[in-house]
C-alpha cells in the first residue's frame, strides 16, 4: 500500500485529516455496529415471543386441565358464610 | 449420574403424585420437582434465590386471588342482590394489565436472578461437576441452560394457575402479555436502521483513487 507510489501519501494525508474533522462531518451515525445492534434487538424481542409461547405450553403441561382451581367466587362464598 | 438426575427431574411429573387435583398440591409438586435439579446444579446461593423466588411468586398468586375475590365481592356491597353471573368465567378487564405487567416483571427477575442469562458463555464449570466430570462443552452448556430456565418454568406454572384462579380462559392473560411484548417488538422493528452514512469511508475511497 505504501510502496505503490511514494507521491501518493500527501493527498492521502490530507484526506485523513479531513476524515478527522468535526464530529458532525464524521460518519459516526448509522455505523455497521448500530445496524447490527438494532437488528439484534429486534431478533431478541421476536425470540422472546417464541420463548413466551413455549412457557405457555409448558404451563399447560405442568398445571394441566385436570387441576381443580378454587375460583375467586369460592373465596367470596367462604367469606360470606 | 446424569441419567439418574434426569429421572429425578421427571419422576415428580409422571409419578402417582402428578395426578394431584388440587392447585396447591400441584404447585408444591412443581416447585419441589424443579428444586431437586436446582440443588444438584448449584454451587452456593442459587438455591436460596430459587426458594425466595418461589415464595414471592406464591405470595403474588395469593394477593391476586384475594384481589379477584374482592372485585367479585364489591358489587354486593353496593346493593346488588347476588354475585355477578360472569364471575365463573369473566372477560378481560383493565386490572388484568397489572397481572401481565407483573408477569413480565417476574420474567425480568428470573432473567437476572442466578446471574445474567446472557452470560452463559462465561459460566463456571464447577456447577455441573456433580453430574459430569469429563469436559464436554455442549452437554455442560445444555445443563447450565436447564439450570437457568428452571425459575422460568415455575413462573409458567404459577401463571397458568393464576389465569384460572382469577376466572379467565387459559390463554387470555397470555395473549395480553404477548400483545404487550408485540408492541415492544414493533418498537424495535421501527428502530432498525438499514442505511450507513459513509462520511469517513468515502474519504478513504477518494484517497485510494489518487
Amino acid at each position: 500500500m505504501w510502496g505503490a507510489s511514494a507521491v501518493a501519501w500527501p493527498p492521502r494525508g490530507t484526506e485523513r485529516c479531513r476524515a478527522c474533522g468535526p464530529r458532525w462531518q464524521r460518519g459516526v451515525q448509522g455505523s455497521w455496529l448500530e445496524i447490527g445492534a438494532s437488528i439484534s434487538h429486534f431478533i431478541i424481542a421476536s425470540g422472546f415471543i417464541v420463548f413466551l409461547t413455549g412457557l405457555f405450553y409448558l404451563s399447560h403441561l405442568l398445571v394441566g386441565a385436570a387441576v381443580e382451581v378454587p375460583n375467586a367466587l369460592a373465596l367470596y362464598k367462604k367469606r360470606q358464610m | 449420574m446424569l441419567a439418574g438426575s434426569g429421572v429425578s427431574l421427571l419422576v415428580p411429573f409422571v409419578g402417582p403424585a402428578a395426578r394431584a387435583h388440587s392447585a396447591a398440591d400441584r404447585l408444591a409438586i412443581v416447585a419441589l420437582g424443579f428444586g431437586a435439579p436446582m440443588v444438584l446444579l448449584s454451587i452456593s446461593y442459587e438455591v436460596l434465590f430459587y426458594v425466595c423466588f418461589a415464595a414471592v411468586l406464591f405470595l403474588w398468586l395469593v394477593v391476586e386471588w384475594h384481589l379477584a375475590a374482592y372485585s367479585a365481592w364489591a358489587p354486593l356491597a353496593d346493593g346488588a342482590t347476588q354475585a355477578p353471573s360472569h364471575a365463573q368465567r369473566r372477560q378481560l378487564q383493565l386490572s388484568d394489565v397489572r397481572i401481565g405487567y407483573f408477569f413480565l416483571f417476574f420474567i425480568n427477575v428470573a432473567y437476572f436472578g442466578t446471574g445474567n442469562v446472557a452470560s452463559v458463555a462465561s459460566f463456571s464449570v464447577a456447577s455441573v461437576y456433580r453430574l459430569i466430570t469429563v469436559f464436554s462443552p455442549f452437554l455442560m452448556g445444555a445443563l447450565l441452560i436447564v439450570k437457568i430456565t428452571l425459575p422460568f418454568f415455575f413462573l409458567a406454572a404459577i401463571f397458568g394457575i393464576l389465569t384460572r384462579l382469577v376466572g379467565l380462559p387459559p390463554s387470555c392473560l397470555f395473549v395480553l402479555v404477548v400483545s404487550a411484548v408485540d408492541i415492544m417488538t414493533l418498537n424495535f422493528f421501527f428502530l432498525v436502521r438499514d442505511t450507513v452514512r459513509v462520511g469517513r469511508i468515502r474519504c478513504r475511497v477518494a484517497a485510494a483513487g489518487h
